[in-house]
């Protein structure tokens, strides 16, 4: 012999199912006579349904101003500490200029090159920078 | 020369369904309230919160609309599948389990096997499904052709079987199709009580 537990919720949306297959098989005018019959008003329903549609464009247009600001947050964090950030050029030049001349510690490559700091590009100079860094030579706050 | 034409996406963008959705006329619009409140029923959800949830992912593109699927038919299975997980997200209780099948026990003797099915949702979930369950079967209690058609309905009978078994022509089916819905509807809108 053999019991069956009943799933109450798959016999209810078995029902739904149906019940959904006919309200769109409805035609229009018979929907808002339906509306009128249990409301009253089938434009207060309309209206009703229209609010939750326009609460929603509220929530997802909030989700994507935070999203939007969550994701220059992170640029500005990366560009700050990461390769090629935002790096004031000729403040750099000089901070190099600085190293060159009074840290014999720093790597030699970086002494040669700051001396001959006219012949650099900007980016060489940030990439500079930014082995300064890596390197440790440079900290926080140090940054030009 | 060789024109390539680039195919059209399948499915709407967001802008597309937007406008599709702010063009619905005032059926669409109740549509989508019957379906909401359908879909709510016997849950601990509000058809609002449902709803809203199925266009919060239509309109960030979580979801997306078929091109050949009408925007309705589109929220609509949005919402049956928020509503689904929402029933996953809690877990059932095996003694709550027990008492259902203890309550379909029509005998007195012990089954010696059980087919346990994995019911989904809480212990409180599983009450208030029983309870819409329940008063589904009251309003229909002197209504056979309704019985039978709910009846083929939960045991996943298609259309075509239910009006075979119930000597339905395919409007006679529609009309207690309909009869039930409206009946349904009209006992939600005066309280379900």
């Amino acid at each position: 012999m053999t019991g069956k537990a009943r799933n109450y919720r798959n016999e209810l949306d078995r029902i739904a199912d149906a019940l959904i297959e006919d309200i769109l098989a409805t035609p229009d005018e018979e929907i808002i006579a339906e509306a009128r019959e249990d409301y009253g008003d089938p434009g207060r329903v309309a209206d009703e349904v229209r609010a939750v549609y326009e609460r929603a464009g509220l929530v997802v247009g909030k989700g994507k101003l935070q999203a939007a600001k969550a994701a220059m947050a992170s640029a500005r964090a990366s560009c700050s500490h990461g390769p090629l950030g935002f790096v004031d050029i000729a403040s750099a030049r000089h901070f190099l200029a600085r190293i060159a001349a009074n840290d014999p510690d720093i790597d030699q490559r970086i002494t040669l090159a700051a001396r001959n700091l006219d012949d650099l590009s900007d980016n060489d100079v940030i990439g500079m920078i930014n082995d300064l860094r890596e390197l440790g030579v440079l900290q926080e706050g140090d940054d030009p | 020369m060789r024109v390539v034409e680039e195919a059209e996406p399948q499915t709407l963008s967001v802008d597309e369904l937007r406008l599709a959705i702010e063009s619905f006329g005032e059926a669409d619009w109740i549509r989508l309230n019957k379906i909401a409140k359908i879909l709510a029923n016997g849950r601990q959800i509000t058809w609002e919160d449902l709803l809203q949830e199925a266009i919060c992912r239509a309109l960030s593109a979580v979801r997306r609309c078929p091109r050949d699927v009408a925007p309705t038919v589109f929220l609509g299975n949005a919402m049956r599948s928020i509503a689904s997980a929402s029933d996953k997200e809690r877990p059932h209780d095996p003694l709550q389990i027990a008492e259902s099948i203890h309550a379909n026990d029509e005998g007195d003797e012990p089954h010696p096997v059980m087919e346990i099915e994995d019911p989904k949702g809480s212990p409180e979930d599983f009450a208030i499904a029983r309870e819409a369950l329940e008063e589904i079967d009251v309003l229909f209690a002197n209504d056979e052709a309704a019985q039978l058609v709910i009846m083929g309905r939960i045991d996943g009978l298609s259309p075509e079987e239910i009006q075979e078994v119930a000597g339905l022509d395919r409007t006679g089916y529609a009309t207690v199709l309909r009869r039930i819905r409206r009946h349904i509807e009209k006992h939600e809108s005066t309280g379900g009580r």
